[in-house]
């Protein structure tokens, strides 16, 4: 991989919740820049911030202290760059595949023709072509969870926040919808920031896995992730004897008191 | 959608088979002990063993009808009635997703009101039937008024249940993509809500009628309630229970009618 830009950078960040009864201390002076077209994983304990730190990141919530920079401009609104996609597809039942995947578009009020010309590429591309006219419920979860990244895409957002997109999925369907997710993110040349629990998925998707500390969190360790080729399947890099030792340093430092 | 033929295996036209024949069963029973009711009233009256002064009988009470429709007061009564509660729960409704979606909109305005709401609710809406009377002066106005007071508060409660129900994830996904209060609202608040809404419409039937019924027991020269106090002051309870089963049909009809739209909503 060749040098490249800083796409976002998370700047001493810390993040306080605040309910009637406590304050909690979720990010204590976190600190973790993501580059271009790079696709980073984040494990850590539950409740560690993960999600937080995703919302961060879209400028849904603004730190309690420290910066963020998405291009090196300090972000101080929702983030147009980015867009989510979360555990469960929240496809609209009342919407048929193609509207749901116009969504997006609608809302930023860009729904012109060029805009959905390319949504539609998408679904063509990657085989929902004949589901465009069905409604969620008429589809299998991997097509649902496929449409709901085509929603993500159609908005041509430069950073994609992954929320445990695959945990609702069965195995099988986990395994090759996540495969074909990375690849249709890796072809729209897009950087991709995964929250997961998921060690082995960490390491077969990721390009860099971040290990976050227990609440109040912050980076413990980042391990980039390196198989001599690059062009592994998803069996392939299982097989492979790098794999195990990944997963036994992630394993160790989760479980790190 | 598409009909397509299905061409099934005799187990499974077995089991519809059996349904359709429960089904059978079920309407028989339902039929049945009407009949078997109105049949003993009847005779038990013929015989003399009720009064049929004080409870009327199925022939009496059909003879009334009759007769009120030979007058030509059955069906003015009737459509005055039926007027009265289709403005009611229609407009009871759509004030009920109007002030809903006002409060929803502001989480002050909904923390601020929600006691009203509590109390509102709770108060028997017939205490206010005076202030209405004098208020509104006797006419179809009070009526009205009585209807909407019934229904329009618990189309509100209802209805901003059903607001604040929305998935929170399926909202941060809205926010994500700048979605604004207003855009939350219409595509994905409001859809997400239309089987609260038609529900709630079906609930506000029986509640508009309520406050019809109250609304003319108060004020009304016309309409059923009217028949039944009127009936009730000249002892004619022939009358009153003339009334009582024309109100049953009505509810019955109106009823089926929201809910064959229920039907139609959810596909
Ligand atoms: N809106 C909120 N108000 C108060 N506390 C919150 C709020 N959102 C999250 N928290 C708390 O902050 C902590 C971090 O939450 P977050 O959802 O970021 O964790 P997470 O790492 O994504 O967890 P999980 O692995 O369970 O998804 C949790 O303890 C959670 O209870
Ligand atoms: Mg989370």
């Amino acid at each position: 991989m060749n040098i490249k830009n800083k796409i976002v950078e998370l700047n001493r960040i810390s993040l306080k919740y605040h309910t009637p009864k406590k304050e909690i201390l979720v990010l204590d002076n976190l600190n973790l820049d993501i580059y271009e077209r790079e696709f980073v994983t984040i494990v850590g304990p539950s409740g560690c911030g993960k999600s937080t730190t995703l919302s961060l990141i879209s400028g849904l919530i603004t730190p309690s202290l420290g910066k963020i920079f998405i291009n090196g401009k300090s972000l101080n609104s929702i983030n147009s760059k980015t867009a989510y996609m979360l555990q469960r597809d929240y496809l609209f039942n009342w919407r048929t595949i193609e509207e749901n995947v116009m969504l997006g578009l609608e809302i930023r009020k860009i729904l012109l023709k060029s805009n959905k010309k390319y949504a539609l590429r998408l679904l063509k591309k990657y085989g929902l072509k004949k589901f465009l006219e069905c409604y969620p419920y008429q589809i299998s979860g991997g097509m649902r969870q496929k449409a709901a990244l085509i929603r993500t895409l159609a908005v041509k957002p430069e950073i994609l926040l992954l929320d445990e997109p695959f945990s609702a999925l069965d195995y099988q369907t986990r395994i090759t919808i996540s495969e074909e997710v990375k690849q249709i993110i890796n072809e729209e040349n897009k950087t991709a920031v995964l929250v997961s629990h998921d060690i082995s998925e960490a390491i077969f998707l990721s390009d860099r896995v971040v290990v976050f500390s227990n609440r109040p969190s912050k980076v413990q360790r980042i391990l980039k992730i390196e198989f001599d080729e690059n062009t592994l399947t998803v069996r392939e890099k299982r097989n492979h004897k790098k794999f195990n030792e990944y997963f036994e340093i992630i394993w160790n430092e989760l479980n790190k008191k | 959608m598409k009909k397509e033929k299905i061409i099934y295996s005799p187990d499974h036209l077995k089991f519809l088979k059996k349904r359709k024949k429960d089904a059978c069963v079920i309407y028989f029973f339902q039929i049945s002990i009407f009949l078997t009711f109105i049949l003993f009233w009847e005779i038990l009256a013929k015989l003399n063993w009720i009064d049929a002064f004080l409870v009327s009988s199925p022939s009496r009470i059909f003879s009334t009808i009759i007769e009120l429709s030979n007058k030509g007061q059955l069906w003015d009564n009737i459509g005055f009635t039926v007027f009265e509660t289709i403005l009611g729960f229609l407009f009871g409704t759509i004030l009920g997703i109007i002030i809903a979606t006002i409060i929803w909109y502001s989480p002050l305005v909904s923390k601020v009101s929600e006691p009203y709401l509590v109390v509102f609710n709770a108060l028997p809406k017939v205490a206010l039937g005076p202030i209405i009377i004098v208020w509104m002066g006797t006419n179809i106005k009070s009526i009205i008024t009585m209807a909407l007071l019934v229904s329009t508060i618990v189309s509100i409660i209802n209805i901003l249940s059903g607001f604040k129900d929305v998935n929170r994830e399926e909202i941060l996904l809205m926010r994500s993509f700048g979605a604004s209060k207003t855009q939350i609202l219409t595509k994905l608040v409001l859809p997400a809500n239309i089987s609260t809404i038609v529900s709630t419409l079906k609930i506000n039937v029986g509640m508009s009628l309520i406050g019809v019924i109250t609304g003319e027991f108060l004020v009304s020269t016309k309409g059923i309630g009217y028949l039944i106090v009127y009936g009730g002051q000249i002892f004619k309870l022939d009358l009153v229970m003339a009334g009582i089963f024309i109100l049953g049909i009505i509810a019955s009809i109106m009823y089926i009618g929201v809910a064959k739209l229920e039907h139609a909503c959810d596909r």
